[in-house]
């Protein structure tokens, strides 16, 4: 396990919209590539769990949160682009 | 109106604007987001889906939806609170099924339920439950609904299962219907309904108890209704406790099993007790095994056990029951032994093992044709599988076993199979006599009954009461009597030929009652009524105690015996009428002789005609008279002679025919020459009899066999033939009397001692010899010569010329030797009247002490004469007279005289004889004393003869 320790997030999606499959794929993707063992995802879907969503003030879907480590970060969109991912997570240039 | 025209348009234009502030905003929101994001909330945290997002979805779903249905193997249709079809998937629409429920046509739009409550015919049953079903299901009164029909095509027989759900949870919103194709379901479930009811069936019928446990085997899946009868307790206690069955163990068993339990991973076979409820206790089999699944892993344990209570009552029997049988065998006289199936020994009594030094461990579990049976013996092992294989109820055989030292003794087996209680073949149990001396003693007896019928003396055995129990077949030979007609008969009275008297035959009994055997010979009548005489003797046989149980009379046929002793008597009496015969010829020919002499003289000097014819008649007579003699004398040698040329060869070969057919194979018969023809004078059958009669004595001496050899050839003016076998040969004192009458050296019986008398007797009329030449142990040879005919034998026969009448006037000498003194004087006339000069005497001393000079020519004088004979005279004065020519003269003569006569070259004149005779032998004589003077002799005859007329 990495001294950085483990990568929280929680993925707020549509169902099974286009865009909101994507970024499941596209997470999942990123998390083997660049987080092997060192990943939880959590995936939120807004059809069923409105009141969720409202909580935690997302306004979009598909919207990444990256709970841990701090600090909280939430990425709205796709995540096909994966540079400026890697580097709002944290996993690129700032490392 | 107005009024309400303003607001619609007013409210018209507001929700175009409206609608436009949405498009417009979903517009931006594109942009902003870059397409990237779905759905946005509100504050309230309403979720808005993006108008792409709305299009994706929708699409997707329907698809989905689409392609779900569609994959689905069941024919699915959606309907509608009502029951009207929504929608069917592509199945539904291919289905092509001629039932009513899914018939063609039930296409969206319809009401499914309707249909299904009209429908008719043979599935309509199913197709008003389904309708029913499908409603409750529609009114939310059932959760689901399932029916299964069938639905056969014309070639095969299908099930569908019908199963109808609601369309959404909680609502009463429509429901799903599918029809699934159960067929190969419900064929399987149909094949395993029947093969569990089979094993139901069987494992219910059945009194054994098949169990089924869990792979822990705390848990028990299945047991058979048979638990309940073998261990007196309900199937379902032992469901509701696995555990019971451990108790219902016997106490003394439990132990065995508890680890037999804990330890039963391969399976287990074996007896145990149990005790039921009420007290009764039970011998149960179980044979349990492991079931494997398809790791191999046990998860389960099956098994059967049985009741085997009743079995092992009948094997505690059947131990008790060979118990006291071998208790039995034990202490009897004869050998006893069980095999199993592979013929090793299982039991074995003491008496076997006594009489074959083997010891009881090591013969039991061994094989018994491997100890026992001798390594020659192939058929008892055949019978053994025989037996095994045809089982018999009991068999019967013989056969020689081994001791341990390798002796054998016969024994006959008696042979059962051996059953279990069950019934099976389980081996053999034999019971054996040791009959080896028995048999041997059978045999001993046999060859004593053989050689008893065989015997040549006719044998009767008769019990104490004298009845026949017994007779040999040299008796029924003898007799005529049957075997069957003599068995029960007395044979006094069988044999009765009222010759002996009533003291005779109580002799007999008194004898052999007080045990004394009888002998003597007594004469019997056959079945024919013939009459025999045999010497018999009567012998008491007598029992182990003594007493006397049987007698055996031993008979000797003498009927042969006095055949034989008349024939004796008869030869003896031709020898007897021989010798009489020649001595009444000899006087009754000198009487003839004497006649003869005075009938010539009478009719030489007859001045009467009639006196001449008278005195020829006399002649005749006497003529005939001396016939008569001779016919005597040939009677009393009992064969004439007639007598041809025979060729020596042809002699041969016949006898060698006849030999060849007369000797046994083990004598070889060699013939060697002649190489030319030799011609004897001689009778032929009488030769065959010289020349087989010589075979026999040979054949006689050759008792193991080997060679006779008949050689022929030719020495000088005589045949020779010899004679030879490679028998015993004989000594010198039996040379010298080989040819004596009745000298034998054969046992009694075997010859009459007369064959080579007879030999002698025939060669020696035939003017030949016989010797014989003998070496011990080497052979003998027989010799035989004879004269050839081109030899002119010295011709004893009177012989006439037709001249002899004519009594010539002759000179000479003639010393005439005559005993009887009318013959003399009858002889010395007619020799003075034929003109020779004559001086006569009576016997041979007179003769000889004459003192002639000069010497008479010839000597006339008869063989017998008292005193000096014949030819000792004529030896004699021949020393004294060289020139001397004799002429004997007899009535009869012996063969050995005349041969000699002959081997003398001297004359001989048969009497009576005539004038010509007398002259013919005269003068033959003188020419053989004076050579020089025949001729003149000769000449004058003529004359003389017409002188004297």
């Amino acid at each position: 396990m990495s001294r950085r320790g483990l990568l929280k997030f929680r993925l707020f999606v549509a169902g099974e919209a286009l865009n909101s499959t994507q970024a499941v794929t596209n997470l999942t993707a990123i998390c083997r590539d660049y987080l092997p063992d060192r990943h939880e995802i959590e995936i939120v879907d807004v059809f069923r769990e409105p009141l969720r969503a409202l909580a935690e003030g997302i306004l979009m879907t598909p919207t990444l949160v990256k709970l841990a480590p701090s600090p909280t970060r939430k990425i709205v969109g796709t995540l096909s682009h994966i540079e400026p991912v890697l580097l709002a997570l944290g996993l690129k240039g700032a490392a | 109106m107005n009024k309400a025209v303003p607001l619609l348009r007013d409210r018209d234009l507001e929700v175009a604007a409206l609608i436009k502030v949405l498009h417009d905003s979903g517009k931006r929101l594109e942009e902003l987001t870059g397409g990237e994001v779905d759905t946005v909330a509100d504050h309230e945290g309403r979720m808005f889906l993006l108008q792409r997002s709305q299009e994706y979805l929708r699409m997707n779903e329907a698809t989905k939806q689409a392609a779900i249905l569609n994959a689905l193997p069941a024919h699915t249709a959606l309907l509608d609170p009502q029951g009207v079809i929504l929608s069917v998937n592509d199945t539904w629409l291919d289905f092509g099924c001629t039932e009513v429920i899914e018939a063609p046509g039930h296409a969206i739009g319809a009401n499914y339920v309707d249909l299904c409550a009209a429908a008719q015919g043979e599935g309509a049953p199913a197709a008003h439950r389904a309708a029913e079903g499908i409603r409750s299901v529609l009114d939310g009164s059932a959760a689901t609904f399932s029916i299964e029909y069938p639905c056969d095509t014309p070639t095969e027989k299908r099930w569908f299962l019908l199963t109808v759900t609601p369309l959404a949870r909680g609502l009463a919103g429509g429901a799903v219907v599918m029809h699934i194709n159960v067929t190969a379901e419900r064929l399987s479930s149909e094949k395993l309904q029947a093969s569990e009811l089979r094993f139901r069936q069987m494992a219910d019928s059945s009194r054994d108890v098949f169990f089924l446990l869990s792979a822990s085997m705390s848990e028990i899946c299945y047991v058979s209704p048979a638990y309940e009868q073998i261990w007196g307790r309900t199937c379902e206690s032992l469901y509701t406790d696995p555990a019971s069955w451990l108790s219902s163990i016997h106490p003394d068993d439990v132990e065995r099993m508890t680890g037999i339990n804990k330890n039963c991973d391969g399976g287990f076979d074996g007896d145990f007790r149990i005790v039921r409820p009420d007290g009764q206790m039970r011998w149960v089999h179980v044979r349990a095994f492991p079931i494997l699944n398809e790791l191999g892993e046990r998860y389960r344990t099956g098994g059967v056990a049985s009741d085997i209570t009743n079995r092992k009552a009948a094997a505690d029997e059947l131990r008790e029951s060979q118990r006291r049988f071998s208790d039995l065998l034990g202490n009897v006289e004869m050998v006893s032994v069980m095999l199993d199936m592979r013929a090793s020994v299982t039991y074995c009594n003491d008496y076997l093992l006594r009489l074959t030094g083997w010891k009881r461990e090591e013969v039991i579990g061994r094989n018994w044709f491997d100890l026992f049976i001798p390594v020659d013996d192939n058929g008892i092992k055949t019978a053994f599988d025989t037996l095994l294989a045809e089982l018999p109820v009991a068999s019967h055989h013989e056969n020689e076993i081994l001791t341990r030292s390798g002796e054998r003794r016969l024994i006959q087996w008696n042979t059962t199979v051996l059953r279990s209680a069950t019934g099976d073949v389980a081996g053999t149990a034999s019971i054996g006599d040791d009959i080896t001396e028995r048999r041997q003693v059978e045999a001993r007896l046999r060859l004593k009954n053989e050689a008893l019928n065989a015997a040549a003396n006719s044998m009767i055995i008769t019990d104490r009461d004298r009845t026949i129990v017994w007779v040999n077949p040299a008796f029924t030979a003898l007799t005529g009597y049957t075997e069957a007609d003599a068995i029960g008969r007395n044979p006094q009275l069988l044999l009765e030929s009222g010759t002996h008297d009533a003291a005779f035959h109580q002799n007999i009994w008194t004898s052999i009652a007080a045990g004394t055997p009888w002998s003597g010979e007594m004469t019997s009548r056959r079945k024919d009524g013939s009459l025999y005489t045999e010497a018999s003797t009567i012998t008491p046989v007598r029992d182990h105690d003594g007493t006397i149980s049987h007698f055996i009379c031993i008979n000797t046929d003498l009927t042969t015996q006095h055949q034989m002793e008349e024939q004796l008597r008869q030869a003896q009496k031709m020898e007897a009428v021989g010798h009489l015969a020649a001595g009444v010829a000899h006087e009754f020919n000198n009487l003839l002789q004497a006649l003869m002499s005075m009938a010539t003289i009478v009719r030489m000097h007859a001045i009467l005609p009639l006196v001449a014819k008278v005195a020829g008649e006399m002649e005749t007579q006497i003529k005939r008279g001396a016939a008569l003699t001779q016919q005597l004398l040939l009677f009393s040698r009992r064969q004439a002679i007639e007598r041809s040329s025979l060729d020596v060869r042809e002699e041969m070969q016949k006898a060698r025919e006849l030999l060849q057919r007369l000797l046994s194979e083990n004598i070889t018969i060699v013939v060697e020459g002649p190489v030319e023809r030799l011609a004897i004078d001689g009778d032929s059958s009488q030769m065959q009899q010289v020349l087989l009669n010589l075979a026999i004595n040979a054949r006689d001496a050759m008792p193991g066999g080997g060679t006779l050899t008949l050689r022929a050839g030719r020495a000088g003016d005589h045949a020779w033939i010899e004679i030879e076998d490679t028998g015993e040969g004989f000594d010198e004192v039996t040379r010298t009397r080989l040819f004596e009458p009745f000298f034998t050296t054969k046992e009694r019986g075997k010859g009459t001692g007369l064959g080579l008398a007879v030999v002698h007797g025939i060669i020696a009329e035939h003017g030949g010899r016989i010797d014989a030449e003998s070496e011990r142990g080497v052979g003998s040879v027989f010799r035989i010569t004879l004269p050839l005919v081109t030899c002119k034998r010295p011709q004893v026969e009177a012989v006439g010329d037709g001249t002899g009448e004519s009594a010539a006037v002759a000179s000479g000498h003639i010393l005439l030797v005559e005993d009887e003194e009318g013959v003399r004087e009858g002889i010395a006339v007619l020799l003075g009247i034929i003109g020779y000069d004559i001086t006569a005497v009576a016997s041979g001393e007179e003769a000889l002490a004459l003192a002639l000079d000069p010497p008479p020519d010839v000597l006339l004088s008869d063989v017998t004469l008292p005193g000096i004979a014949g030819l000792q005279l004529g030896e004699r004065l021949s020393e004294r007279w060289p020139s001397l020519s004799v002429v004997l003269m007899s009535g009869y003569i012996e063969e050995a005289i005349r041969s000699g006569v002959m081997e003398r070259g001297w004359l001989f004149l048969q009497k009576p004889f005539e004038l010509k005779d007398l002259t013919h032998q005269i003068r033959s004589a003188l020419r053989n004393a004076r050579p020089n003077e025949v001729a003149e002799t000769s000449t004058r005859s003529v004359s003389d003869v017409a002188a004297l007329r």
